[in-house]
């Protein structure tokens, strides 16, 4: 154990000097440098440097035994000299040591050599005979191995040969029983079978049939399939159902006749046929019923009766109810595909082999029967699809829509009453627009018709079912749109009956007007919020439920469709609002703007939007009346709810829409919102949804609705200006004692306007509060506004001071009015009114005063006739301020412009007036103080 | 829209701004004056084309208020102004006297005679183009036509506007001289002048407000332009009154004035009290096939007035292309289906300069481009169609 240690140390040491060794000599290089010094400085340098590199120099090769002796001696004390003789001596003495560890190690190693080698020497002597032996073993083990596979091969081959020997008299037997079987399964009426059997055996009678007793056989079976043969052929004549089988049968027996592909193809037909007029019914059931569950008024078919089909059940028909969409058309596939199927996998089987030496032209002409008919049968079966595909289309639109519920609503309840935003038919708005199901059915439709298009090339199948895929895609998109579109405008209709039979019973004055439009605003910005986002939510369907790849190789058209659908919704909501609205094109600009490219845009009108006769049969109901009543004179709030619309059209649903295609209709080339040129009908077309014309368009027409709602009520107040101005005789009327009644009439319809354009232009709430304030305010004829007269009359006394008091010089007082209208700006009533209701007001009042301006520069008027004037427009002021800086806040572009208005008046008067005398400031309040107390 | 334009300002205020139509070479308007208590004047303004300028040509001194002029078509020294003092109307026939050589502008008026009415409120007076000693005015409630002769003035038949009518204005057809328009109320009467008693015909509710102003295509010899304080001008044929061809906006307030233009039917200006001047192009309308009067206008073209400039440019044979006659409900469809040129109808420039009502508008009657527009504050603007529409009804 200790002598282990001591090795294993010593060993560890002789390592470690070993590595030293090496170690130092790799480190040789590092010497030179020192060596180098060495030389370079030769000897004027100091020693220290020299003898270290000597000490250190000792393990070097170079090292010079002499030189260092005689360096050490030279330098070191004589002290140091003994240590350094110490330290060698233990040195050398223990590389003393460790050189005799080596060697004995190495011996050690060479006697255990030596040692092996002399016992493998011994033991291979051994070894020779122990390998004789085996081998002599195997060679007997190989030899027995030989003869019993030898004995075995004989039998093994009497084995086989027995088994071929089986086979064929089982062959044999088959054979001689051929005549016997066709026999007993003709007497069966067993045809096929019988038949079955003689094809099977037709080869083998064909090798052998000349030889012994097989002739006989093969004798007898033909007997036997002539007879069968003699047989079909007047089954053939007699009974039509089974031509195809007997058909077959036919050509299973070697029948080389011609006509037989015709009269198997027309079997066969036959029964296809059959299988679509089934179809057909069943699908006037599923119309029916998706009729009546709609709830329809008219009951328009009675369902076909389920006994005119052999087995409903097939079709999914159980219990009283038509199947589904997916379920028939699985089921129709199901007999449809699979019957064309085998008719053209056998035809080609039978009549049109494979290998025949038919030149190509006359292989194409034996086709040409079977390919004819069934384009026919696949253009039924285009059709049936098509026209399942688009019932359901419709009913799935009508359940996303619920246009039809909205309108049953509507002819029951009449009135606002539909424009509750709680009613059901808003909120119950679902995003099942059937597009899923349509997907489904769709998709199974060309996978199933796929599977046949490599049987029939000549009838380019996948193409065609692509096509009724896009149809049916595009009818059910377009159907969806015009639906939505058509819930709107119903909405709207709804609105404008409702302000007639409310005119109509309360007449005019009454709150009711407000409310409903301020509902109607509420219910359509809802209804189109909701139903866009359902309705884009629904076709999405297309993408989710496995019709992606239904999608997939036109995806581009895909979108483009849904963007021209969206882009046909927004036309049509334009026009049907500016029909609505009774506006027409008018040269104007804005028109011109709203009604550009409207060619395209298609037009559901009112009354008969093309969803409606399509959707619900012949308007009914409030469509109807609608039609009559677009006569009527349209009333001005429901252009200002459509003003609205229209703004909210552009502002809100447009910008949602553009983020929405961005999302998820983009097309592959770019979002479809920048107009990046969507589109894979080719980059030159310009994208189907063009949100900024789009938006344009609907930011012209509400314009041009705010002005045409200004123009109404500018209108009137022109005609209430003009006749009360034409009933006074201002050359020759008395002292005025107040303002005329006319004043506070204006007043009134302002506030009246004021309370419809603030109900349904600002926040709710305040609306109502604001129209009755300023109702008591008039004719309260506002005392508390005592300030405001103040300033008022002074500021036109101040104006009109200059004019009134020079009254001599003629050329001067022009002169002022010249200068004084250098200093005022231009009455502008040009440009477009902003949809707010302070700047509705100001606009309409602009009018009204520039009507009564208008209609005093026609007059003459005395000295009382302009004070009577002054009067008025000073009873105005105040009001009409307080008007316009309500809600607005700041004194807006349309304020400044009644203030202007308001002193022209009084100038006009002024120029008109023979005596330009006008009253001091102080007796104008003082005459409206006293007339307000009257009053 | 880029043309320059020239301005012209008068010391008082104004209404009145007609066109000399007895001058075919320079372009000349008469514009009266209607200060109430100043001494109004009567001037002839003349443009001159070459400095772009409007060059007052002669000053007649015309004490009353003019409300209306109507010049001589044969003489320009001789007009009917209709003028109002101390809140009488009246009309009275006038001839400028003085020595024409002398380099003086300041003209003297002669009192030729008074047209004095039944009522004392004239309104306006109108002079036959074809027949040069036809005279008719217009009071609130009766018409009145009279004949000029060397003497004096003769009434020669009057009538009763009827009832509840008040009549406004009217205008008589360039070509047929027995033809007359009058505005009355919201309505327009056509009369027979050589039988004056019951008008031949009528437009009820030719627009939602008083209109204001008729003006006759100069080549159609039944479409008529109406314009009124509805803010809207209005497109008739006389032989459908029921039923406007088209109507056309674009005005904010009530427009006093809409003239077609002398030589093209498809050029339309009009003024209105929102201080603007528009000017519509009806490419369309124009063409619109007129079935019966085609004939009776391709027979006469030379009717039209001296018009060297003229291009027929606007007769309406075979323009069954065209194929949009209008019917008032399809009006917004049928305007939707571009003429051959591509443009709709409608306005195409809206001159803004004025700053006060624009009472006065007339084409000149020697240059049909030029367009001259009077407002309230005295201020007279010569405006020249733009050079795009031109090109595209000369070429």
């Amino acid at each position: 154990m200790e002598s282990g240690e001591d090795y294993a140390k010593r060993s560890e040491r002789v390592k470690a000097l070993l590595s030293s060794y090496y170690g130092d000599s790799g480190q040789g290089p590092s010497a030179p440098p020192g060596g180098h010094a060495q030389q370079g400085t030769p000897a004027g340098r100091g020693p220290p440097v020299a003898h270290i590199g000597g000490i250190a120099a000792i393990d070097t090769p170079t090292f010079n035994a002499d030189q260092h002796t005689s360096d050490i001696l030279r330098i070191f004390s004589l002290e140091k000299l003994m240590v350094e003789h110490r330290n060698m001596a233990r040195e050398i003495k223990n590389i003393d040591s460790d050189m005799q560890q080596l060697v004995y190690e190495n011996y050690n190693k060479f006697i255990t050599a030596t040692d092996t080698i002399r016992t493998m020497k011994s033991s291979i002597d051994a070894m020779e005979s122990e390998m004789l032996r085996l081998q002599q073993t195997a060679s007997v083990v190989a030899e027995k191995s030989l003869s019993v596979s030898n004995k075995l091969q004989q039998r093994r081959e009497s084995m086989e040969q027995l088994y071929k020997v089986q086979r064929l008299l089982r062959k044999l037997q088959t054979v001689f029983e051929l005549p016997r079987k066709m026999r007993a399964a003709l007497e069966e009426d067993a045809l096929d079978t019988a038949v079955g059997l003689y094809a099977e055996a037709q080869p083998l009678l064909h090798k052998y049939g000349g030889r012994g007793t097989f002739k006989v056989i093969a004798l007898e079976s033909d007997f036997v399939a002539q007879e069968i043969s003699q047989l079909l052929k007047k089954r053939l004549t007699e009974r039509k159902d089974d031509t195809e089988q007997c058909v077959l049968l036919l050509r299973k027996l070697g029948e080389p006749d011609d006509t037989l592909q015709d009269k198997y193809l027309t079997g066969r037909v036959a029964r296809v046929k059959r299988v679509l007029a089934e179809a057909a019914i069943v699908a006037d059931a599923m119309a029916a019923a998706a009729a009546a569950s709609a709830g329809g008024q008219q009951q328009p078919v009675p369902p076909p009766p389920k006994a005119q089909l052999s087995a409903p059940e097939s079709w999914g028909w159980t219990g009283g109810n038509p199947p589904q969409l997916r379920t028939f058309l699985r089921a129709l596939d199901e007999k449809f595909i699979n019957g064309v199927q085998e008719t053209v996998v056998n035809v080609v089987r039978f009549f049109l082999p494979e290998g025949s030496d038919d030149s190509p032209e006359a292989a194409a002409a034996k086709r040409k029967p079977l390919v004819t008919l069934s384009r026919e049968l696949f253009g039924e079966y285009f059709s049936i699809v098509r026209r399942v595909v688009s019932d359901a289309a419709k009913a799935g639109v009508l359940r996303g829509s619920l246009l039809r519920e909205a309108r049953a609503q509507a002819a029951k309840e009449g009135g606002s009453a539909v424009l509750s935003v709680n009613s059901p038919a808003l909120e119950q708005l679902s995003s099942d627009w059937g597009a899923e199901a349509i997907a489904q059915a769709l998709s199974t439709m060309s996978i199933d018709v796929g599977l046949l298009a490599a049987h029939l090339p000549e009838l380019q199948l996948k193409e065609r079912a692509l096509e009724v895929v896009q149809a049916s895609i595009q009818q059910h998109v377009t159907l969806s749109f015009a639906a939505l579109k058509q819930r709107v405008i119903d909405a709207a209709v709804a609105v404008r009956t409702a302000l007639a039979s409310e005119a109509a019973d309360a007449g005019p004055g009454s709150a009711g007007p407000g409310a409903i439009l301020q509902q109607g605003s509420v219910y359509l910005a809802e209804l189109l919020q909701r139903g866009l986002a359902v309705l884009l939510q629904g076709l999405r369907g297309y993408e989710s439920a496995g019709g992606a790849r239904l999608l997939a190789s036109w995806r581009d058209q895909w979108v483009d469709l849904v963007q021209g659908g969206l882009q046909s919704f927004f036309g049509g909501l334009l026009l049907a609002s500016l029909e609505l609205a009774a506006l027409r094109y008018d040269g104007g600009d804005l028109m011109r703007e709203a009604l550009k490219a409207s060619g395209t845009a298609g037009g559901g009108l009112v009354g008969q939007g093309s969803a409606g006769p399509d959707l619900m049969g012949p308007p009914t109901g409030p469509a109807g009346a609608a039609a009559g009543a677009a006569q009527e004179l349209v009333k001005p709030g429901l252009v200002l709810l459509l003003a609205k619309l229209c703004k909210f059209l552009e502002q809100v649903m447009v910008p949602w829409v553009m983020e929405t295609i961005a999302a998820s209709f983009a097309s592959a080339g770019g979002p479809g919102g920048g107009g990046g040129g969507g589109g894979a009908s080719g980059v030159d077309l310009p994208p189907s949804f063009v949100p900024g014309e789009v938006a344009r368009r609907l930011s012209a027409a509400s314009s041009a609705m705010v002005l045409a709602y200004v123009e109404m009520h500018g209108r009137q107040l022109s005609v209430m200006v003009r006749r009360s101005t034409g009933s006074v005789s201002w050359l020759t009327c008395k002292e005025p004692r107040g303002p005329r009644p006319v004043c506070s009439l204006l007043l009134e319809r302002l506030a009246r306007v004021e309370a419809e354009a603030a109900g349904l232009l600002d926040e709710p709430g305040s609306s109502m509060g604001t129209g009755v304030n300023l109702g008591s305010s008039v004719h309260g004829a506002g005392r508390k506004a005592g300030d405001h007269r103040e300033s008022g009359a002074a500021g036109t006394s101040a104006l009109y001071g200059g004019i009134s008091n020079p009254f001599g010089g003629r050329d001067s007082s022009a002169v002022e009015r010249n200068v004084a209208k250098l200093f005022r700006e231009k009455v502008h009533m040009t440009g477009s009114v902003p949809l707010a209701s302070p700047a509705i007001l100001a606009a309409i009042a602009s009018v009204a005063l520039k009507s009564l301006l208008e209609s005093i520069r026609l007059e003459t008027l005395g000295r009382a006739g302009l004070q009577q004037l002054q009067l008025d427009v000073a009873s105005l002021r105040p009001h009409l301020r307080r008007f316009l800086l309500r809600g607005g806040g700041g004194k807006g572009d349309g304020a400044a412009v009644v203030e202007q208005l308001l002193e022209d008046v009084v100038l006009s008067a002024t120029e008109r007036c023979v005596e330009p005398q006008l009253l001091e400031a102080a007796v104008v309040e003082r005459i409206l103080a006293s007339a307000s107390s009257e009053r | 829209m880029g043309e320059p334009t020239t301005h012209y300002s008068l010391k008082y205020q104004a209404r009145v701004l007609v066109a000399v139509p007895s001058d075919t070479i320079t372009s000349k308007w008469l514009v009266g004056t209607t200060a109430l208590r100043e001494e109004n004047e009567v001037r002839m303004l003349q443009f001159d084309a070459d400095s772009e300028q409007l060059v007052c040509k002669l000053v007649y001194s015309h004490p009353a208020e003019v409300w209306d002029i109507a010049p001589c078509p044969t003489r320009d020294d001789v007009f009917v102004s209709v003028w109002a003092k101390g809140g009488n109307s009246s009309a009275t026939l006038w001839k400028s006297v003085g020595d024409g050589g002398q380099a003086s502008a300041q003209m003297q008026l002669e009192q030729q005679v008074e047209l004095a009415g039944q009522s004392r409120a004239m309104r306006c007076a109108l002079w036959s183009a074809q027949q040069t000693d036809t005279i008719v005015t217009l009071e609130e409630s009766t018409l009145k036509k009279w004949s000029i002769a060397e003497a004096g003035a003769e009434a020669t038949s009057s009538c009763p506007a009827g009832e509840m009518v008040q009549l406004w204005s009217g205008a008589l057809h360039p070509r047929n001289p027995s033809l007359l328009c009058t505005a009355g109320s919201n309505d327009v009467q056509t009369w027979d002048l050589r039988n004056l008693g019951r008008p031949m015909g009528e437009i009820k509710m030719a627009h939602k407000m008083p209109v204001r102003s008729i003006s006759f295509a100069p080549h159609n010899d039944t479409r008529v332009l109406t314009a009124g304080d509805d803010c809207k001008l209005r497109f008739w044929d006389l032989r459908n009154p029921g039923q406007a061809l088209l109507e056309l906006g674009g005005h904010r307030h009530w427009v006093w004035r809409a003239l077609y233009n002398p030589v093209h039917d498809s050029l339309v200006a009009s003024c209105s009290s929102d201080c603007c001047v528009n000017l519509y192009y009806t490419p369309n309308l124009a063409t619109a096939p007129v079935t019966a009067s085609a004939t009776e206008v391709a027979g006469a073209p030379a009717a039209g007035g001296g018009t060297p400039a003229g291009p027929p440019a606007t007769t309406p044979a075979a323009t069954a292309l065209g194929g949009t006659v209008v019917g008032a409900a399809g009006a917004a469809a049928v305007h939707k289906v571009p003429g051959r040129s591509g443009d709709l109808d409608g306005k195409v420039v809206s001159w803004d300069e004025h700053e006060d009502s624009v009472y006065g508008m007339g084409w000149s009657a020697a240059e049909p481009w030029l367009l001259a527009s009077l407002s309230f504050d005295g201020r007279v603007t010569v405006n020249r169609v733009p050079k795009n529409i031109k090109y595209k009804i000369l070429i």
